[in-house]
């Protein structure tokens, strides 16, 4: 077995006995839950599923769920890489006679499709719940599809950033940061005060995708009068949309390179 | 050697040196978030009023966010961070100073340290002017509950949920999850009087007029019954024991 | 200060019995106590420190009930313990991590603590690293201040669990030394791995096995259960398969085995004269052999 693979299938184990990201996935759920129940006493849910198709209840309902739940997996993930060193493994690893790149790149991906199985999981559950409630089998399918475009592609920026950020600082303050960011990038009103990147193809809630692939209505993408930042805010197009998808797997591959580029010079 | 006895225990207030020491363990990095947080804001909001030309309401509106939403989110970060990283918990648990007396020791200082923050920002903005502006705030005094209420209430969740958890991941979790949900899903919670009296931000995000007292004190009495739960599992030394190093 | 261990059991998580019905005593001194991985002996440290309760039995150390909240801050107030696993700030000197741990300990008067501190760091040998952060410290450094921490309150019960580990044999033998010492006075408690450190500490002992506690009594006493059944044989074919090999030294192009077993490995075998190590395997084989026998 190859230094990624064994990696990979260590921390991928390693993190579905830990509680820590079940715990995580459970919180915004539970959450969810309340306001879905909220949403069910004014008619919400109703009026959300009366003439909806399945690929728009997997998106929009899912949202309140899907919202914060990178930034979780990042604030749970923080510590992941300086682990080895803190448990005294770090040395013992390193003078192994496998890659260094290899096992730190079957680290992140390992840590974050352990991270993903939880939420995944719930995904199936309630796409399985709307099949069978709304007699729509295809919600299995926009799951998938819903899960893949939207959730994936934020768990791999959480875990690139959770990968990098405790390098550079202790992770309380970039437990802090990272909760800032993520409301920054993806909470922020597209008129505010501030620039917000809410709206552009940088936007953490991938409105982008959402409007094309999904219809969703929720999802704003597009210039918007006055604001700023409104260069970042093309027509939403397929092109586009994976554009949003393309810069989001970007970043997260680069921040993963630095990652490694200064766990090099740190000698962890 | 010197084998004078030395025994001197003394229960009651502790020397300012163990107050110190206690500093120190808080870290520089939960001592630099709340200034930092402050920081950015009040840049931005100087720097939005440049912009405009003149005193905004929405720069009011930022600088109140500052006090309800970014610094309590310092603090119950901070509470979450305090259990589960301690190296030195076994022997801790051994002395005649009880761990959770020491925690609850660094969660004064934690939270503390935002009070100052906060009274010092509010203090700035009371004297400039900036206070009044924004509508929704309250007279001086009583506003103060506008950062208190949540600070307190978010870092007795953090204290409870590390207790709970014996994990500053999870707990911090907890803490994150419930802050955004708060910020993202404000008007839905407004619709009912039960989530109008659990909503973090009040003041700048808006509730019915007549009840943000009873949410800041209903607040007030969460945060209270949560560090107490969170007091009492700590109880336990053997649970701190099981838990496994971050 | 004396110890009374009454029957005492110990299991965690439904599964693993750490502790199985243990009674000890100890009147006072120095009391070495041996076993291997897994015997329960951080687990009885754990118990007589307070850190855990027993599922069963009872513990009482002076005039202290430790079943009760207020014996064990009353223990803990005069012990001393050093962990197996001590953990401290990396960030802060020796002298501001003892100084902590003093201010914990009750001692809050700042002259007399510090002056403390100053005295346990020239006692262990580290007056002139004592202000450099303990995260440049090596492993034996490390333990020196674990030593020094201990000491702070003065103990009547101090509790060490493998002690000089990491320690140079210069330093181990300093702190052999000096535990020797602190027994004239107070009751202490040394678990170890290390045979040698109980051989030159000590003169009574316990040794547990599996949970139990399987022998109580005196170093001599235990040195002399392998009385007869200790060889010293040369052979440059396979290890003997009889008993147990306790040491292989290269000799003259073959090896030489010092092998402990009831009856003589060989023809060439020649008895010789036993250490308290022989003693502990021949305990050791007895136990597993009567556990066999009890099986069976």
């Amino acid at each position: 077995m190859t230094a990624f693979a064994a990696t990979a299938r260590y921390e991928l184990r390693m993190q579905l006995h830990k509680p820590a990201i079940w715990i995580a996935t459970a919180i915004p759920f539970g959450l969810f839950a309340v306001l879905a129940l909220m949403e069910t006493q004014r008619g919400g849910l109703e009026r959300l599923t009366q003439d909806t198709n399945a690929k728009l209840w997997m998106v929009e309902a899912m949202g309140w769920f899907t919202a914060p739940l990178a930034m979780v997996f990042g604030m749970v993930l923080a510590d992941r890489l300086v682990r080895d060193r803190k448990l005294g493994v770090a040395a013992l690893l390193d003078v192994t006679p496998t890659n260094r790149s290899a096992r730190l790149a079957g680290k992140y991906l390992g840590t974050c499709a352990a991270t993903a199985i939880p939420p995944a999981l719930i995904y199936l559950v309630v796409a399985v719940a709307f099949a069978v409630w709304r007699d729509k089998p295809s919600a299995l399918l926009w799951g998938a599809a819903t899960f893949a475009v939207v959730v994936l592609p934020l768990l791999l920026l959480a875990g690139a950033l959770a990968f990098l950020g405790p390098q550079l600082m202790p992770t309380p303050l970039f437990r802090v940061l990272v909760v800032g960011l993520w409301f920054y990038a993806g909470a922020t009103e597209v008129d505010s005060e501030l620039p917000s990147p809410a709206a552009t193809v940088l936007s953490l809630t991938l409105d982008y995708p959402q409007k094309v692939f999904f219809g969703s209505t929720d999802a704003s993408a597009g210039p918007f009068e006055g604001a700023a930042l409104n260069f970042l805010r093309p027509q939403p197009t397929t092109g586009t949309a994976l554009l949003a998808l393309a810069l989001i797997l970007g970043l997260a591959a680069a921040i993963v390179v630095a990652a490694r580029a200064l766990n090099a010079r740190t000698g962890e | 050697m010197n084998h004078r006895a030395v025994r001197c225990y003394s229960p009651g207030m502790r020397p300012l040196s163990l107050w110190r020491h206690e500093v120190r363990r808080a870290g520089w990095a939960t001592l630099l978030a709340p200034p930092i947080a402050a920081g950015i804001v009040v840049v931005v909001a100087v720097d939005g009023a440049a912009r405009l030309g003149q005193p905004s309401r929405d720069t009011a509106h930022l600088l109140q966010s500052l006090l309800e939403i970014a610094l309590p989110l310092a603090a119950g970060v901070g509470a979450a961070s305090l259990v589960g990283v301690d190296p030195t918990v076994e022997l801790h648990l051994t002395l005649p100073t009880a761990y959770r007396t020491t925690i609850l020791r660094r969660l004064v200082v934690t939270v503390g340290w935002v009070a100052v923050i906060a009274l010092t920002a509010a203090a700035v903005m009371v004297a400039s002017g900036w206070w009044h502006r924004w509508p929704a705030a309250h007279p001086p005094l009583a506003g103060q509950l506008t950062w208190l209420a949540p600070t307190l209430c978010l870092a007795g969740l953090g204290l409870l949920a590390g207790a709970v958890s014996g994990s500053p991941a999870t707990a911090t979790s907890a803490v994150a999850a419930l802050w955004f949900f708060d910020l993202a899903a404000g008007g839905l919670l407004q619709e009912h009087r039960w989530s109008r009296l659990l909503y973090l931000f009040a003041t700048t995000r808006g509730t019915v007029e007549a009840d943000w007292t009873a949410n800041r004190l209903t607040l007030l009495a969460a945060g209270a019954a949560m560090t107490t739960a969170g007091w009492l599992l700590l109880r336990r030394p053997s649970r701190l024991l099981t838990k496994e190093a971050e | 200060m004396h110890l009374d261990i009454n029957r005492v059991s110990k299991t965690f998580r439904g599964k693993v019995r750490a502790l199985d019905d243990v009674s000890l005593t100890v009147p006072g001194g120095i009391l070495g106590l041996l076993g291997a991985n897994g015997a329960g002996k951080t687990t009885l440290m754990r118990l007589l420190t307070g850190l855990i309760r027993p599922d069963s039995g009872r513990i009482t150390i002076g005039d202290h009930d430790m079943s009760a909240a207020a014996g064990r801050l009353a223990v803990q107030r005069v012990l001393g313990y050093l962990p197996q696993d001590l953990g401290m700030y990396p960030d802060l000197t020796a002298r501001q991590f003892l100084d902590y741990v003093a201010l914990l300990k009750g001692l809050d008067e700042r002259p007399s603590r510090r002056r403390r501190v100053g005295e346990l760091l020239e006692l262990v040998n580290l007056a002139d690293a004592g202000d450099r952060k303990l995260r440049g410290y090596s492993g034996g450094m490390r333990r020196r201040v674990g030593i020094a921490q201990a000491l702070l309150n003065d103990p009547q019960l101090l509790v060490v669990d493998e002690p000089t580990a990491g320690l140079d044999p210069e330093e181990r033998i300093r702190f052999r030394t000096l535990l020797a010492q602190l027994a004239e006075r107070r009751t202490v408690l040394l678990s170890t791995h290390i045979v040698d450190d109980v051989a030159q500490t000590c003169t009574e002992l316990a040794v547990l096995g599996r949970g139990k506690l399987i022998y109580r009594g005196t170093v001599s006493d235990l040195t002399a259960l392998a009385k007869g059944r200790v060889w010293s044989l040369v052979s440059s074919g396979p290890v003997p398969s009889v008993g147990t090999v306790v040491a292989a030294l290269p000799h003259d192009g073959a090896t030489r085995y010092r092998v402990v077993a009831a009856a003589q490995p060989s023809s060439d075998a020649e008895p010789v004269a036993p250490t308290l190590e022989d003693g502990y395997v021949a305990l050791a084989q007895q136990h597993s052999l009567t556990a066999a026998e009890s099986a069976a």
